[in-house]
């Protein structure tokens, strides 16, 4: 029952439905869109420093400098479409495999073909190093899978259960053993290396495009269709959840450095981020062209996103200078006894998702409410007049005086100085449509109170002059615009009557005395 | 009485409107008669209504045996409050029952009544209340039937009664004696034309064995209050512009005095310790008459000292002595005033909300309680005045007691009365009973600019919403002081949305417009705190106001397309639109069109319940709309020619009538075939439309002869009432709520074993009945188990903290012991403990009933407290008959812990050893479960 202050409705200020990391993704601005010679297929940064952007585009791999975004190096030594340019985890090496059938490993630096795998009957789609950096997994559409060993270019499995495409595959960074992949019979199936077989065979809906092993290796990503699922396969592949926001099917996924988010690209030209947490989506952007891939780079700073028409946005988030600082030196140890240890935590202005509980401070009102508080009416009045403050604040007061019942007491008993300031305010705001209806009342009041003394201030006099001017002109305005839309509105009328000529006479006649009664109340009005 | 009364409720078709209908099985018209029971007499009101209300209209005879279940609501404040001997516990009369609180935390602990048999309300009504002076928690009441009672708070039993053979309107305890009281009793004469309250203040003394001991003191006319002395011997007591002393000497003798005064008293009252009596005046003085110790027959007025303590700037409603040299005051203002006397410094506790209305001090000087003109009582702390507990009730309630009972009071206080009329003139009851869709608690009109939220079954205010803001401030009677006004509420169907106008009119005393600014706003509900915060605020959507407002209905959860449509009085009606761009993450609300028709003037809208047809009621004439275009109307039922303004319209439930009311009939139209269903023709006071169930519940005027106004529940497709009852005193507001029980559980009904299902409305739904005077009146399904929990349960946990946590003494509660706070702490966590126990067992009961399919998983309580619920249930039928004792003592547990009887020490050792044989029992269960 505290006191209200004047105008503390002045304004509705709504409530934002956003969520707080909304504004970190938000941050990833100013895309960066660079033409390439067909659809993007696949990207991927590297591993390694400066986390060079490898993009699989036509019959080329592009290597893109990650940080200054200019093109580094070209790999042209394809005879067909180029797929699944992929990184060794040293960044060194690069694999690719291709429409010709053959799966290529390349000099990052040199761009010399190192090794060059021949065996699979169909297009390569899927090329990746395995984690002990001696095998590469790939996956064809002749439906098989193979695991190869570099050194002597041989296929060491070639698993035959899928019984269509195999278009996506992952591996786990934890576990170099076991390798995942996704294919169009709309399985997902998970492979023991070791024991050379199927270890989990999954069910899904539709086809799968893409698969991709959450940090941990015991959950597995699949996007089949328009739903991402997710599996368990500690408990033999029971599916944890589906997200299904998308419209269109999920072409891509992967994840951000921490392992929290998951990024899901769609032909429905939107790239969508879930929390794995909680399964909640967190953030939606939109692209001009269906997405075909996305990719974060490992420092989470850059968010690269290949179309099919050829286009990859590249946004880069600015990163402040505390994340840099942060980034840089990893939290000091503190030696025990000293000052900074003594001091240490007392500058913290704690995280942006913090429950912070704020010391309520003392609203300190302003003059004129400090004088309403008081009963002091007049002199409210004359504070609020006095600093140049908003009409909207001077109506507000105005108003409350009008319904405190104090407006005669508050304009009454004032000296030509004192009267000068209200009458100038309600002469320059008397037609504006929010304010009118209480500066008629305010105007009625003062003649009420002071028409019998105007002849003794030349100067009041003159004000009023000046607002019987300005009323009088605000009334021939509204009469030229009543009349303006009483004849738009027999136009309108005779508009409806001769396009439904059809229509029932007696709804025309209502229609047509609807106007004209309109008309009439305007020209009332 | 006579046995029958014939309801003026007649069924009329309108054969010359639709010949088809003989085709429909329309049933037959014929005068729907009311037969009452004949104990639906007067007398037997509140506590005994009527009950059984029978309707012989067809071959399948509608009966519906009705019961009331309780009566909420009602003023608390018309009287200060008094506190009990040891200050834990304060009593409130409420018409002719005592309730009684905690002083702690506001609970009610008890409440009681002496009306058992056929005693009239208004006869019974608790006039006075007096804490007895011997035992800690007996308490005096002194009632309008000329009746003295003592009771026990604690069970509510009566101990004792007296006859005083004359009415008691003020009393007042005998410092000196226990059972001694004085009294001033009352008996009205005629005087030339006008009623005199002819009144003798005496010394009642009231014995054991029902006798009574009279002495009279003095009489004098019209009195207004009465004051005792801490001694004793003094006694003062005051009409309008006079004041009555007469002290009562050693020797028995006694010196009468008394004085014309030149400005209204208001209120008076004795310092404790020095010769003083206070007196307060309409100008807001507190004049300190220095008259206590020299008084004779002979003393002149001019021979008094006096002295002047002016604070108030209108009239002091009340004064009271605190120990410590202490004066409190409080009037119109608001403003609790504490005047150190010897300091002759002032300290104030501003802004209570409302006129304060009577001050009480406890016994042990460590409570203020104030009683506040919009039925509150607040319990402020006397060391640190904060807050220590604070009691609601209907604010509605105020409203009426000032309008049903203004011609009452005119004797007394009629420029008063007349004010507050005026006031309440200007915040009139616009927004009917409005059902929460998912609390079902009312929403109605509470303070100036305020919406209260009031649970009836429960009895307690649960929450004020403030709409406008605005400060109060209390002007003389000359002034015209506007406050804003909530003239509608509305709920979108799944309540994430509320809508309401408010409206601030000012007629200043000068000038010639009077400015009335009205504003739209929509609020969203903040799903983290569950309460309305504002979204969007329109202002003057209509120029000269909205007469209604109605939202669509949310069909697919989490759609986020919500259209509701307003009808203004300048002769349109718009249509507003949720605006929610990806882009901006602001919900906005804005115009999508506008239309009229015909140039009348809309009244009422409605949507059907698929959102697509719009209904608006223009004068005499329902318009539909197809609700995404609106532009020209689609449809227009006109019931005859000479059909008054229609006041509401509303489509019933998803069904396919759709109900259009005006003061003197309702037509219910059937949409399929598009004509007139049936046609009720009875002055209606008020129509609710159940959104869910297709039910809809009318009130009629109360007739001017009949003291009684009838109340009816229907069903659409016939005009024969399912449930009709009489209702004592009028009806303001009928609004029907979803029971707690599902309606899956009804009992076996007559029509129902006929193999035809009938609705049976009162079954999970029970009828809430507004009277003027603010009592809600809950009428439900006669039943053998309450539906549900009713005040009783509360009792317990008011009680546990009462006993100790008022031993506490000053040095305690200043210096802040640790010992009071765990006294006060267990009690408290006990209630929270138990309410939790409570939602948790019934989530449970809920679950195990729908076998753990229906509710989402998210909602449902941690697997483990379900596991002792779902293997018991499961178990049952293979079970041995130990398990099924054992069973059946688990359900008994159940049921023990919701009414927490759990004070039969025998008891709880058999529960717990039955309840370790059932936890050994589970956990082998358990085990089971594992090795699968």
């Amino acid at each position: 029952m505290d006191y209200k202050p004047v105008g503390v409705g002045k304004t509705v200020r709504s409530v934002r439905r956003t969520m707080p990391e909304a504004g970190y993704w938000k941050r990833f601005q100013s895309p960066v869109l660079v033409k390439e010679y067909g659809m993007v297929t696949s990207l991927e940064f590297s591993p390694a420093k400066p986390y060079d952007l490898l993009v699989t585009a036509a019959m080329r791999l592009q290597i893109y400098n990650g940080r200054t975004s200019q093109l580094k190096k070209s790999i042209t030594r394809f005879n067909g479409q180029a797929r699944s340019g992929s990184y060794r985890s040293d960044g060194k090496l690069l694999v690719a495999g291709d429409d010709s059938n053959l799966i290529q490993i390349f000099d990052g630096s040199s761009r010399s073909v190192l090794r060059t795998l021949k065996g699979h009957m169909d297009p390569v789609h899927v090329t990746r190093f395995l984690p002990d950096k001696t095998h590469i997994l790939s996956g064809s559409d002749d439906k098989t899978v193979r695991v190869w060993d570099i050194p002597s270019q041989t296929a060491v499995n070639v698993f035959e259960d899928h019984e269509d495409y195999v278009r996506s595959g992952c591996v786990f960074a934890s576990n170099a053993n076991i390798v995942a992949t996704g294919s169009y019979d709309h399985t997902v199936r998970i492979w023991d290396i070791r024991a050379n077989e199927c270890v989990t065979t999954i069910k899904t809906d539709d086809p799968v495009e893409s698969v991709l092993g959450l940090s941990g290796g015991s959950v597995v990503a699949a996007a089949s269709g328009p739903n991402v699922h997710l599996f368990d396969l500690l408990m033999g592949g029971r599916t944890l959840t589906t997200l299904g926001n998308h419209e269109k099917t999920v072409t891509s996924l992967c994840m951000d450095n921490g392992g929290g988010r998951l990024i899901a690209g769609s032909l429905d030209h939107h790239v969508k981020i879930y929390n794995v947490q909680n399964f909640k989506m967190m953030y939606s952007m939109a692209y001009p062209a269906p997405v075909l891939s996305v990719a974060l780079s490992p420092d989470d700073t850059r968010l690269a996103v290949g179309m099919a028409s050829g286009v990859f946005s590249l946004r880069r988030r600015a990163v402040s200078a505390k994340e840099q600082a942060e980034a840089a030196a990893p939290a000091r140890q503190l030696r025990a006894g000293t000052q900074a240890y003594f001091l240490r935590g007392a500058t913290h202005k704690g995280d942006d998702h913090d429950l912070r509980i704020e010391q309520r401070r003392k609203r300190s009102l302003a003059d004129y409410d400090q004088y309403l508080r008081k009963f002091e009416h007049s002199r409210a009045l004359d504070a609020v007049l006095a600093n140049n403050r908003t009409g909207l604040t001077v109506v507000l007061l105005l108003q409350e005086l009008v319904h405190r019942d104090a407006l005669v007491s508050a304009l009454a008993g004032r000296d030509e100085l004192a009267l000068d300031t209200i009458v100038r305010f309600v002469v320059k705001f008397i037609d504006q449509p929010r304010y009118t209806n209480v500066l008629i009342k305010v105007a009625e009041t003062l003649l009420d109170i002071y028409g019998d003394l105007l002849h003794q201030s030349g100067r009041i006099a003159e004000l009023l002059v000046r607002l019987r001017a300005k009323v009088r002109t605000e009334l021939r305005l509204h009469e030229d615009l009543s009349m303006l839309l009483g004849s738009m509105d027999m136009l309108m009328a005779a508009c409806k009557i001769n396009h439904a000529g059809a229509t029932v006479a007696a709804e025309t006649a209502s229609s047509a005395t609807a106007a004209s009664a309109s008309v009439t109340s305007s020209v009332k009005a | 009485m006579g046995a029958k009364a014939i309801v003026p409720a007649t069924v009329r078709s309108d054969k010359h409107k639709d010949p088809k209908k003989s085709k429909s099985k329309k049933p037959k018209s014929r005068p729907a008669q009311l037969l009452i029971d004949s104990r639906a007499d007067v007398a037997d009101s509140l506590m005994t209504p009527i009950v059984e209300a029978t309707i012989s209209a067809q071959d399948t005879s509608i009966y519906r045996a009705i019961e009331l279940k309780l009566v909420s609501g009602g003023l608390l404040t018309n009287d200060p409050i008094v506190f009990s001997n040891d200050s834990s516990l304060f009593y409130l009369a409420k018409d002719n029952a005592v309730a009684v609180y905690n002083v702690q935390n506001g609970e009610m602990v008890q409440n009681f009544s002496a009306l058992r048999d056929s005693e009239g309300l208004d006869r019974a009504a608790i006039k006075s209340i007096v804490a007895d002076s011997q035992s800690q928690h007996g308490v005096y009441t002194f009632s309008a039937d000329h009746k003295a009672r003592l009771w026990n708070a604690d069970s509510g039993e009566q101990l004792g009664s007296w006859d005083l053979e004359a009415s008691p309107t003020y009393v007042a305890a005998d410092p000196l004696k226990p059972a001694r009281f004085f009294c001033a009793l009352r008996r009205r004469r005629q005087r030339g034309g006008q009623v005199v309250s002819r009144y003798t203040v005496c010394r009642i003394e009231l014995n054991a064995d029902g006798t009574m001991q009279r002495k009279d003191l003095f009489k004098a006319n019209n009195l207004l209050g009465l004051a005792v002395r801490s001694d004793g011997q003094w006694v003062a007591a005051f009409s309008k512009f006079r004041v009555h002393v007469a002290q009562i000497r050693a020797d028995e003798r006694i010196v009468r005095h008394a004085w014309s005064m030149t400005e209204r008293v208001s209120a008076i009252a004795f310092h404790p310790t020095e010769p003083v009596l206070a007196v307060g005046d309409w100008r807001g003085r507190i004049v300190f008459w220095f008259c206590v110790d020299e008084l004779e027959e002979d003393t002149e007025d001019r021979e008094i000292v006096r002295r002047t303590h002016h604070w108030h700037a209108h009239r002091v409603n009340a004064i009271a002595f605190a120990g410590n040299g202490l004066m409190l005051s409080g009037g119109e203002e608001g403003v609790l005033v504490m005047w150190q006397l010897l300091t002759e410094t002032r300290d104030y506790l501003p802004r209570l909300g409302s006129d304060i209305t009577g001050i009480a001090v406890s016994p042990d000087q460590m409570n203020y309680a104030i009683t506040l003109r919009d039925n509150t009582v607040r319990i402020v702390s006397s060391v640190d005045r904060s807050l220590v507990s604070l009691l609601q009730g209907l604010k509605f309630a105020e409203r009426g007691v000032a309008l049903t009972q203004g011609l009452k009071l005119a004797e007394n206080h009629g420029i008063e009365q007349m004010r507050r009329a005026r006031a309440l003139d200007a915040d009139p009851f616009t927004t009917g009973l409005v059902v929460h869709p998912v609390t079902h608690a009312l929403v109605l009109n509470g303070e100036p600019g305020r919406l209260q939220v009031f649970s009836p079954l429960s009895d307690r205010h649960l929450t004020s919403i403030e709409v406008a803001a605005y400060t109060r401030v209390s002007g003389t009677s000359a002034t015209n002081i506007s406050r804003p006004h909530v003239d509608l509420v509305q709920y979108s169907s799944d309540g994430t949305w509320m809508a309401t106008v408010d409206s601030r009119r000012a007629d200043a005393s000068q000038g010639l417009m009077s400015v009335t600014s009205s504003y739209l706003k929509f609020w969203r509900r903040d799903p983290g705190d569950q309460t309305y915060k504002l979204a969007s605020r329109i202002d003057n959507p209509h120029t000269g106001g909205v007469s209604s407002i109605a939202f669509q209905p949310v069909l697919r959860k989490g759609r986020e397309s919500l259209i509701c449509v307003s009808t203004g009085y300048d002769y349109t009606f718009r249509v507003w639109e949720l605006q929610q761009t990806a882009a901006s993450s602001y919900d906005m609300w804005t115009c999508r069109n506008s239309a009229q028709y015909r140039g009348l003037q809309p009244k009422s809208a409605a949507f059907s319940a698929d959102g697509s047809t719009l209904a608006v009621a223009f004068s005499g004439a329902v318009t539909l709309w197809d609700a995404s275009t609106c532009a020209a109307p689609v449809g227009v039922l006109v019931a005859s020619a000479s059909t008054p303004e229609l006041k509401g319209v509303s489509f019933i439930g998803a069904s396919s009538y759709l109900a259009a009311w005006s003061d003197e009939r309702l037509d219910v139209w059937n949409m399929l075939t598009g004509t007139v269903w049936w046609t009720l023709a009875m002055p209606i006071q008020d129509v609710f439309v159940h959104q869910r169930a297709e039910l809809l519940a009318i009130a009629a005027y109360q007739i001017p002869e009949s003291s009684t106004a009838s109340v009816m529940v229907l069903s659409p497709a016939s005009p024969n009432p399912l449930m009709a009852l009489h209702h004592p005193g009028g009806v303001e507001a009928v609004a029907l709520i979803p029971s707690a029980k599902s309606g899956k559980s009804g009992r076996s009904h007559p029509d129902t074993e006929q193999g035809q299902p009938k609705p049976d409305p009162l079954d999970s739904n029970l009828l809430v009945a507004l009277t003027p005077s603010g009592l809600l009146s809950v009428y439900g399904a006669e039943s053998d188990t309450p539906a549900f929990a009713s005040s009783d349960s509360k009792k317990a946990p008011g009680l546990n903290t009462s006993g100790q946590a008022m031993e506490s003494s000053a040095f305690a509660s200043i210096f802040g012991s640790q010992t009071e706070q765990q006294q006060q702490q267990p009690g408290k966590t006990e209630m929270l403990a138990n309410a939790q126990v409570r939602s948790a067992m019934r989530l449970v009961r809920t679950a195990v009933q729908s076998s753990y399919v229906n509710a989402p998983y998210h909602v449902l309580p941690p697997v483990p407290s379900l596991f002792n619920q779902f293997a018991t249930a499961q178990l049952v039928p293979v079970a041995t008959t130990a398990s099924k004792e054992l069973v059946s003592n688990t359900e008994k547990m159940d049921i023990d812990s919701d009414t927490e009887m759990v004070d039969d020490e025998a008891d709880r050792k058999e529960q717990a050893a039955d309840a370790w044989s059932n936890a050994e029992f589970l956990a082998s269960m358990r085990r089971g479960f594992k090795s699968i």
